[in-house]
């Protein structure tokens, strides 16, 4: 049985890896890309990463979670390798094959209060009256198989978390359409539907649907929606 | 005849690469805009690269040289595929850029 402190924080290390795994993992060549990352109840999040081809990208980030209740506060500092194995270039589309891993070291600390009011000993823990912090270091391993257009987006990404303790995996189809079809320097537009398969031991198994509108032009892509029980997303990148 | 004919045409084609200041590039692969911006990038960093543009609709990378300089052809397969594309032409020409962009505009 696992303790609650563990299970908050690979819970929230999963989300953050999973939610981390952007559009198109690496972008192009020699770029710097800078994300920051909000949703409701569950984290921020912000990361840059490099890439010195376009096959290859690496990066570091620090998330806060802010969904774990009062009193309890999250961090992890992450490092994370993304790699493009494969790319078929057609006509007018684009089709990749991404892998990636990281390592991260999650910190979670419980307020004095936060312990007593549970009713738990989050682990073994005593209240002493002082705040109590847990570590953990969490390894992720995850995919990307992906089919664009300039009117159509598809995608399929597997993302898993392991730790001593517990495994966690999210499944992610993503499908979008775009109103027109932009050109280089012009407004891009999608409508995204997003449906995750969450499993693992960490929760019960659960399908979560969210709607999204994708805008990206030149060195800014931004994403925002909201899941179908009515909290919010928003995803920010700028590359340069 | 035959052979002056041929001389001729040679000539001609060597006197348009000489004088070439447009390569116009198609290329397989583009479906964004990040896509267009690390051939732009890639390609403005060469000291022979006077402009760049890229169309997403025509599948299409314009690089204009400065007077007196060329790009190989290696040198623009190296470049598109480390950016991660497929350059499957290269024409070169004489049209200044700003007829290929306002030809660009004028089909979207």
């Amino acid at each position: 049985m696992k303790s609650t402190p563990t299970r908050f924080t690979c819970a929230f290390a999963a989300c953050l890896f999973a939610s981390s795994a952007l559009a198109r993992p690496i972008l192009y060549s020699h770029s710097t890309t800078v994300m920051a990352e909000y949703a409701e109840d569950l984290m921020k999040d912000v990361q840059v990463t490099y890439a010195p081809g376009y096959y290859l990208a690496f990066g570091l980030g620090h998330l806060e979670f802010d969904g774990s209740g009062p009193g309890v506060e999250h961090e992890i500092n992450f490092l994370r390798l993304n790699t493009l194995v494969k790319r078929w270039n057609f006509e007018a589309a684009q089709s990749n094959v991404f892998i990636w891993g990281g390592l991260g070291k999650s910190s979670i600390t419980i307020s004095a209060d936060a312990l007593g009011n549970t009713g738990h000993n989050h682990g073994g823990a005593v209240n002493t009256g002082q705040p109590v912090t847990f570590n953990e270091t969490a390894g992720n391993i995850g995919g990307q198989i992906d089919y664009e257009t300039r009117r159509f987006y598809s995608s399929f990404a597997t993302d898993s978390q392991f730790a001593a303790s517990f495994t966690h995996r999210m499944d992610t189809l993503q499908l979008g359409v775009a109103p027109y079809e932009h050109e280089a320097n012009g407004l891009a537009t999608f409508f995204i539907v997003s449906a995750t398969k969450i499993s693992g031991n960490l929760q019960e198994e659960e399908t979560q649907v969210a709607l999204l509108l994708r805008l990206f032009k030149k060195s800014f892509w931004m994403e925002a929606g909201a899941t179908t029980d009515g909290k919010p997303q928003a995803r920010v990148m700028i590359t340069f | 005849m035959k052979r002056i004919l041929v001389v001729s045409l040679l000539l001609s084609l060597a006197s348009t690469a000489i004088h070439a200041t447009t390569i116009e590039m198609k290329v397989h692969g583009m479906v964004c805009g990040f896509c267009a911006q690390g051939i732009e990038k890639s390609f403005r960093k060469l000291p022979a690269t006077a402009d760049v543009t890229v169309s997403l609709e025509n599948q299409l990378v314009v690089v204009s040289t400065r007077e007196g300089t060329d790009i190989a052809d290696t040198d623009l397969h190296k470049l598109i595929e480390e950016a991660g594309y497929d350059l499957k032409q290269i024409v070169r020409t004489n049209r200044p850029m700003q007829e290929i962009r306002e030809q660009v505009a004028q089909k979207q």
